[in-house]
């Protein structure tokens, strides 16, 4: 009996993870040590560097595909793209933590979330379904957490609903799986593939429960009653976090079960319900972000419809598809983030950047803040000169070559109803306000969520020029 | 199979009962009849280490601490103060349970050996409990843990630090945040005085 079976590219094959794992103890240790000397931007340091070398990890290990810990994690393209698109999303709301967060618990705030990162990177490679559930709970544990990390009562009302439902949807997530596994006998993706399976009715019961579990990870509409409530009373980076983070997370799993682990011919039956499902989402979440005065649910009810439009793009299953889906959803983040990132530049210890009212003549008080903020609602509204025009352009191309011109016919309809919402952000920004409510300048100098909006900004420009992701993400698998 | 069904029926019946109780003390009943049931499940598809496992942890351990936990946090709110007749109330299902419990356990131990037709040398029902190669043993669980799925078993341990380390953050630490020791001297010295004013009433 061989007693160690994994050599040195396994264990590199999780080095991203482990990096970060390593961070976040040494953020605790720190604090620990050094409480009064740490201040907060310490364990933030400590949190970014740990971020950048897990980003540069992963790196590292594009296009090296091979599968780890006998298929349980592997590593490639695929997964470098999706561990770098959680480093970012971890990066910016570190930033946006140094800015606004509780000093106390600063420490322990830094730990979890490069926790959860770490789950919704195993995610990103997960290969078996066990992989896969531990990432999802390891990230949803810590986002409980997270969520109700301020001393306000709506951010604990937000972290026990937030326990509550998700867990509910674990649950589903895991009976889906028994039932996988009961009809394919293993735990690995590669196994569900097999074409016999195909006439197995616990194949067709068991993908049914786990992709309703997914579905409500993707908060996609009939399951998305937990976004907004959670969003709204969750701590502003963490929303941010979550935002991106999770769906990200989600989204590789989805795309690995879609691309990968389904038999052959299958693909059209078994995924139809999650196209009607985005195409829902796309209508029903702009629809709901119009009577929205807070602009954390503004979003979520965004991230709601984004997440469909990113779907449209999978839909086909091509692998056009999927390099789209992925452009799409590295623009998102940045354009997601920099929202957030302005929103928490102009928030005091009241999170006064959540609310729609303090925004109201921000274009005279801050005008660089105030461009930013309306080119990132451009992006997100998908207008002309930004990143999420093209995203929207390019998903709609692949969505009427594959045969779901009707996902797309709903995009549009959807981004039509969406550009009032956003530009109501807009227009309070502009416009001269009637009811002369003085907004105090809560915050004078916030360089750190400065920078992040910069970034963001950066971000979303440079993927106008840069309109393709590379094309050897694929393979998923082996 | 019969036993199948029988445990089957009692495990969704007790986790039926433990989501409708009114008192959280019957609750947590329910989820002891259950786990119990699921133990003998465990048993009856010879996964004996997992089933010894149930009952070790969870109807030890995780239990206890429910108790623990219902027992700090409602001690004298009301249905803990109903007056004489409260005792024999929550007797009375606890040597059900531990009735129930015992049966289904004998009832999953001869079911398990009744599924699995390869008795052990030494004539022990349970079967070569431990050794290589079969189903559901030690020898073979410990191995697929350490081996095939040592990532997960690694990950769980972050899951835990997790949960810990939450906990810790969201019960919250009470003293007042202080940026620099010097304030931190302050405030200590503030404490110490306002405990010696009160030692002198």
């Amino acid at each position: 009996m061989i007693l160690n079976p994994f050599g040195t590219a396994d264990w590199m094959a999780i080095a991203p993870i482990v990096a970060l794992a390593i961070a976040s103890l040494l953020v605790l240790l720190a604090d620990l040590v050094a409480r009064p000397a740490i201040s907060r931007y310490g364990a933030v340091a400590i949190g970014l560097l740990g971020t950048a070398a897990a980003a540069v990890l992963a790196a590292m290990q594009y296009g090296h595909v091979y599968a780890a810990f006998f298929g349980g994690f592997v590593t490639g393209g695929f997964t470098t793209v999706f561990e770098e698109i959680v480093a970012i999303a971890l990066a910016g709301s570190l930033a946006l933590y140094a800015t606004l967060g509780d000093p106390k618990r600063i420490g322990g705030t830094v730990a979890l979330m490069l926790w959860g990162s770490c789950g919704a990177m195993l995610m990103a490679g997960a290969a078996n379904l066990m992989t896969i559930f531990l990432g999802l709970e390891l990230l949803s544990l810590a986002l409980y957490c997270l969520c109700g990390m301020v001393d306000r009562r709506g951010a604990r009302e937000s972290a026990l609903k937030y326990l509550i439902l998700s867990s509910t949807a674990s649950g589903f997530l895991l009976f889906g799986m028994a039932l996988l596994f009961g009809a394919s006998g293993s735990v690995l993706l590669a196994d569900l593939a097999r074409p016999q399976l195909a006439a197995n009715p616990l194949f067709w019961m068991g993908s049914g429960l786990f992709l309703i579990g997914l579905a409500f990870k993707m908060s996609l509409v009939p399951f998305h009653a937990w976004a907004p409530d959670v969003y709204e009373g969750a701590p502003l980076p963490v929303t941010a976090y979550m935002s991106v983070a999770t769906k990200a997370a989600t989204l590789a799993v989805f795309a690995r079960v879609l691309y990968a682990a389904l038999p052959a011919g299958t693909a059209s039956h078994v995924m139809l319900p999650v196209w009607i499902v985005a195409g829902i989402s796309m209508i029903a979440g702009n629809v709901g972000m119009l009577a929205q005065h807070d602009l954390k649910r503004l979003l979520a009810y965004s991230g709601i419809a984004q997440v469909g439009y990113i779907l449209t793009a999978m839909a086909g299953g091509s692998a056009l598809g999927l390099r789209y889906a992925i452009y799409y959803l590295v623009a998102y983040t940045f354009m997601n983030l920099g929202a957030f990132a302005v929103a928490t530049a102009i928030s005091g210890e009241h999170e006064e950047g959540a609310r729609l009212v303090s925004y109201a003549g921000l274009a005279r008080r801050r005008p660089w803040l105030a461009a930013a903020m309306t080119f990132f609602m451009l992006a997100l509204a998908g207008m002309p000169p930004t990143a999420g025009f093209l995203g929207k352009i390019l998903i709609l191309a692949t969505s009427a070559d594959s045969g779901y011109a009707w996902l797309g016919g709903l995009l549009v309809a959807g981004t039509a109803i969406s550009l009032y919402a956003y530009a109501k952000v807009v227009r309070a920004m502009y416009l001269p306000q009637s009811g002369d409510h003085h907004v105090a300048d809560l915050r004078p100098i916030a360089p750190l969520a400065w920078i992040s909006v910069t970034l963001c900004l950066i971000g979303v420009i440079a993927m106008t020029f840069y309109p393709l992701t590379p094309s050897n993400v694929l393979p998923l698998l082996r | 199979m019969i036993a199948f069904w029988i445990v089957g029926a009692i495990v969704v019946a007790s986790a039926v009962w433990t989501v409708t109780a009114r008192k959280p003390v019957y609750s947590v009943v329910g989820l002891l009849i259950n786990f119990a049931a699921l133990a003998a499940l465990y048993l009856s598809l010879s996964a004996e280490f997992l089933a010894v496992i149930q009952i070790i942890v969870y109807s030890g351990a995780i239990l206890i601490l429910f108790l623990f936990v219902i027992a700090l946090l409602s001690s004298g709110v009301a249905p803990f103060a109903q007056g004489p007749n409260r005792l024999p109330r929550i007797v009375v299902p606890a040597v059900a349970i531990v009735a129930v419990a015992l049966v289904g356990l004998v009832a999953g131990i001869n079911g398990a050996a009744i599924l699995t037709p390869s008795v052990s040398p030494s004539g022990s029902p349970l079967g070569p409990v431990g050794s290589a190669g079969v189903f559901g043993s030690v020898a073979d669980f410990g191995k697929a843990l350490f081996t095939t799925h040592l990532l997960p078993f690694e990950v769980t341990a972050l899951i835990l630090m997790v949960a810990v380390i939450g906990v810790v953050m969201l019960a919250g630490d009470q003293t007042p945040y202080v940026g620099s020791s010097k304030q931190a001297a302050r405030v200590e010295r503030q404490a110490r005085e306002a405990i010696l004013r009160g030692g002198d009433r």
